[in-house]
């Protein structure tokens, strides 16, 4: 099958990347990019473990044809730490226990950092809910569920000292 | 053997936790960093130059003779590089070896050596051929263009079908395996375990009070979230590189060492981080069929699992049907035990057999009992280990019916575990005696807790039931051979070196007993865990062993390493070793502590004089097996209308011995209990009548989310064990032990209905409140029909003998340890 180009934003970087269409922005990640932090479990998205921000949105990207990523701006984990510096959601799961085998950990990081824009102070039933389509099998979600309340408390701090 | 004696040994480092700065602390994951930023390197985050990608062909079928296979229309695509079937697995093997490996070894009823199917596939998804190609979709392509024949059997996914001598065999040479030998004709029941003490038929007639039941647990998998992956090279020397995602680097070196028949040297195994095993990836699954891939097309190959393969052909843990009977006296003393276990195996032998047992009935004292364990094989996956194996599914019968009890009884079910709980010197099934245990502290720390102690709550939901249930569970412990060295730095840090492989978490356990015996602070101390060429050896991660063997180890070697530098110091104060003390990093003479030495100044001074730099080493083969018991108590929701059930709540006690970091012994236990939540509400394994697996996708086969994760307080016994650092036991297998079986009793308290098999959201749940507003009393079922079976037995007597009669392997509380090294079998 004839391959083709598509131009994507990643992690704040302009690509230009060759591919056969039928292939997804997980491969484009893992293999064209060789950004290996983002994970694929089940490729059917069911599992969560290769979540990516799309234009700010989380999705599955084992769901995502490469040729939908055209113009559009992919956050993945590489992407959260800035100035060599960890977001504030990276040094919660550290801290808190929020992860194990760490498998999960990228898809469920993504999926936190879009609830934590969407919604600063979520409730504890919001954050299971955001998390839910992101399976982890080691930690049995409770420590990861705390890990994001403690990063919405130090992102609400942050932002308060910032805006003073 | 003699079991007389408990085997003591010394306690090490003594567990007296007021002096401990670093251990029992929760600091932070030491590989944190790594995982939170997406730098680790999981099993398929590797490649290679020129890199090729494999891929299997699953056989449609569950039992079917291979009449014919033709790979020339594969071999010839473009992109193709190499296409291999289980007929040329002797040749590659011969060539790689260069020695003659005969076809008749690939003819055994053995998942190890049957990589490929051998002449008949025995299970739906089994790999028939595999391919490697420059791309997985050249590859998936070639997978299109191979012709097999099959010539269909009648299936078998039943193990009490497969029991009947009339059932269709599985495998044409397996014959039953008992105690007094092995039978002359084959059967489905691989292996017939037997276990007795005293007069059970005496005992139940003598009883006040009887119960019996047939419990039944469905196949449920692991459920680790990263597929099996690997990536194998063959250099032009000879030497195999492969780099994989397991449980024991060391077992995957001695495993393909066996089934290449070259020599460990020409195998190097690096373990990448694992994102997670429980015990499947214990064993091989890849490795093979990737490095004889690399070898014939002469390019590294990498292959992954697709979830679909994950589910339908790796190792799945066991259903079982479970047979109980339990005689007890008025004020609830259990006089006597009968069981029948029957254990579906899946296609090869392996698995089942006596574990369970020691788990479900291990922790009670019962004077006489008869439990009996079959192995059956059926056209299903061959099973494997998945945490504390078979410990949830035995817990499931055996607690089930001790609730059954205490209601017929009228008593407390936490009193009547209390009254019938093991304690140290007692023995379990197997007759082996408990050295010191923290049973019954865990089940009065649930007594005592308020959640027990309070009224029960409404339900939160309108027109649901609430309910109470509580079970207790027992891992034996695992043990195995661990080493690890200790270098020190010449900025007086030290660096771990070890070849185990860290699945949760142990990596900082390591670092802060390390930390704790050098007295330096945590932030100093680094773990790393190179290759087989590099790492010292080290047994599989698995069974709940590291923390408790590989922690030895380390202890040994931080000690090793201290007293080396104790020595350095000496040369450098010119004065005897035993005159110079050590504190907090700093060394000095007795004499005069005015004079100070770093560890930094001396590790320093001795790179480039004296003795030399300073590298502790530790080992340890075989301690005392240190039993972790767990009561849990758990609160469920039940819709009475459609049977759903919600786990709204769980109190988990738990023996740790010694917390080491107590974050991460709960996260073990809660991890645990979900896995559990999920074998008892929605995992399971369904099959059609032609033996097809019908639910090979997470969405179909559903595990616990978030929003089913009900909050779970951990209570955290610490009743040290008697060998190994500190007191500490292993955490992370038996948390899942109860949970099934703790879910199952709150259903009952919720809305009296008893269900008797998993998993049980939703029509179970219907069936059962049925059954009781019709009277049917499941406690009074008759549970020993099981029909004219054919063991092929030698004739093992069946008659109660007053000395117990042992398993196989007398040192174990729960035989089937997932430790083992994973050798093909």
């Amino acid at each position: 099958m004839a391959k083709m180009i598509v131009n994507v934003e990643v992690n704040g970087e302009r690509q230009e990347l060759l591919t056969e269409p039928y292939r997804t922005l997980l491969d484009l990640l893992r293999d064209n990019l060789s950004l290996t932090g983002t994970k694929e479990g089940c490729g059917t998205g069911d599992c969560g473990a290769c979540t990516v921000l799309l234009d700010g949105r989380p999705v599955n990207s084992c769901l995502v044809l490469a040729p939908e990523a055209e113009g559009r701006h992919v956050t993945t984990v590489e992407g959260l730490a800035e100035d060599n510096r960890l977001h504030p959601i990276q040094t919660a799961f550290i801290e808190e226990g929020g992860l194990q085998c760490g498998i999960c950990t990228p898809g469920m990081l993504m999926s936190a950092v879009a609830l934590l824009r969407s919604n600063a102070e979520p409730s504890e039933q919001a954050i299971r809910y955001a998390i839910s389509g992101n399976l982890c099998r080691c930690t049995g979600y409770d420590k990861i569920v705390r890990a994001i309340e403690v990063a919405s408390k130090t992102m609400q701090a942050d932002a308060a000292i910032a805006s003073h | 053997m003699t079991t007389t004696e408990l085997p003591r040994t010394v306690t090490e480092a003594p567990a007296d936790t007021a002096t401990h700065v670093v251990i029992g602390q929760r600091v932070a994951k030491i590989e944190g960093v790594d995982k939170v930023t997406g730098k680790a390197l999981y099993g398929a985050d590797t490649s290679r130059p020129g890199m090729l990608w494999g891929k299997m062909l699953p056989s449609p079928h569950a039992h079917a003779m291979i009449t014919s296979i033709d790979v020339s229309s594969a071999r010839a695509l473009p992109g193709v590089f190499a296409v291999i079937t289980g007929a040329d697995l002797p040749t590659i093997v011969a060539r790689i070896s260069d020695t003659d490996a005969a076809p008749e070894e690939f003819d055994t009823p053995s998942r190890g050596k049957q990589i490929l199917a051998w002449k008949k596939v025995v299970f739906f998804g089994q790999p028939v051929a595999a391919v490697a190609a420059v791309t997985q979709a050249i590859a998936e392509e070639a997978l299109t263009l191979i012709k097999v024949e099959y010539s269909p059997l009648p299936v078998v996914i039943d193990p009490e079908a497969a029991m009947r001598p009339d059932a269709p065999l599985v495998q044409n040479a397996v014959y039953t395996e008992t105690f007094s030998g092995k039978a002359t004709t084959p059967s489905n029941i691989a292996k017939l375990t037997e276990l007795s003490r005293g007069n059970v038929d005496e005992a139940i007639s003598n009883s006040d009070v009887t119960v019996s039941g047939t419990f039944r647990t469905a196949m449920v998998h692991q459920g680790y979230i990263e597929p099996q992956a690997c990536l194998a090279e063959y250099s032009a020397d000879g030497r195999f590189t492969i780099w994989t995602s397991t449980q024991g680097q060391f077992g995957v070196r001695g495993g393909l060492s066996g089934f290449l028949k070259i020599p460990p040297r020409r195998i190097r195994v690096t373990a990448s981080e694992i994102g997670g095993g429980f015990g499947a990836k214990g064993a091989m699954t890849l490795e093979p069929i990737c490095t004889l891939l690399a070898y014939s097309a002469g390019r590294p190959v990498k292959m992954q699992l697709t979830r679909s393969e994950v589910l339908r052909a790796t190792r799945p843990a066991p259903d079982a049907v479970m047979h109980v009977t339990l005689g007890a006296r008025k004020d609830g003393t259990l006089l006597g035990a009968r069981a029948a276990f029957i254990w579906d195996v899946g296609a090869y032998p392996g698995g089942g057999s006596v574990g369970g047992i020691n788990c479900g009935f291990g922790p009670y004292i019962v004077p006489a009992y008869s439990y009996d364990g079959y192995d059956v094989l059926t056209n299903r996956p061959s099973t494997g280990a998945y945490r504390a194996p078979n410990g949830p599914q035995g817990a499931f019968a055996v607690e089930s019916a001790l609730d059954m009890l205490a209601s017929k009884l009228g008593m407390s079910p936490v009193a009547l575990r209390l009254k019938n709980a093991v304690r140290e010197g007692d023995r379990n099934p197997s007759d082996v005696p408990y050295p010191r245990i923290g049973f019954r502290e865990t089940l009065e720390a649930i007594e005592k807790h308020p959640v027990w102690a309070s009224p029960k709550a409404a339900s939160s939901r309108p027109g649901w039931l609430r309910g109470r249930g509580v079970a207790c569970g027992l891992w034996g412990g695992g043990v195995g051979t661990s080493m690890a060295h200790v270098n020190i730095g010449e900025d007086g840090s030290a660096v771990i070196v070890t070849g185990a492989v860290d699945l949760a978490g142990t990596r900082t356990t390591m670092a802060q007993i390390a930390a704790e015996e050098l007295q330096i602070p945590f932030e100093r101390v680094n773990i790393v865990q190179p290759d087989t060429d590099t790492a010292p050896f080290n047994n599989p991660t698995g069974g709940s062993r590291i923390t408790y063997s590989l922690g030895t180890a380390v202890y040994r070697a931080s000690i090793d390493a201290r007293t080396k530098l104790k020595q350095r110091a000496s040369q450098q104060f010119r004065c005897p070793a035993d005159e110079v003390d050590y504190r907090d990093g700093e060394f000095w003479v007795r004499s005069d502590p005015s004079v100070r030495l770093t560890i930094g100044q001396v590790a320093r001074s001795a790179a480039g004089s004296g003795d030399g730099p300073v590298v502790g080493t530790g080992e340890v083969t075989h301690l005392l097996r240190a039993p972790a018991f767990a009561t849990q108590l758990v609160e469920v929701e039940v819709d009475p209308e459609t049977g759903a059930v919600q786990v709204v709540n769980v109190v988990a006690a738990q023996d740790v011995g010694r917390a080491i970091n107590p974050t991460a012994c709960e996260g073990q236990i809660q991890g645990g209990v979900v896995q559990g939540i999920g074998w008892a509400l929605t995992e399971g394994y369904v099959y059609d009548e032609q033996g097809r697996l019908r639910n090979p996708g997470l969405l179909d086969y559903r595990m616990p989310t978030a929003l089913d994760a009900p909050n779970i307080e951990c209570v955290l016994v610490e009743v040290p064990a008697i060998d190994g650092p500190y007191g500490v036991r292993g955490v992370g297998e038996v948390p899942i032990v109860p949970t099934p079986a703790a879910v199952a009793n709150a259903v009952f308290d919720a809305c009296a209905g008893r269900v008797t098999s998993l998993p049980l959201s939703g029509e179970p749940v219907i069936l059962a409140i049925n059954d009781t507003k019709s009277g049917v009393d499941r406690s009074q079922m008759v549970a020993f029909n099981l029909g004219p079976i054919s063991t092929g037995s030698t004739g093992a007597s069946e008659t109660a003998v007053d000395e117990p009669k042992l398993a196989t392997e007398v040192e174990d509380y729960c035989a089937e340890d997932d430790v083992a090294e994973p050798e093909l079998e």
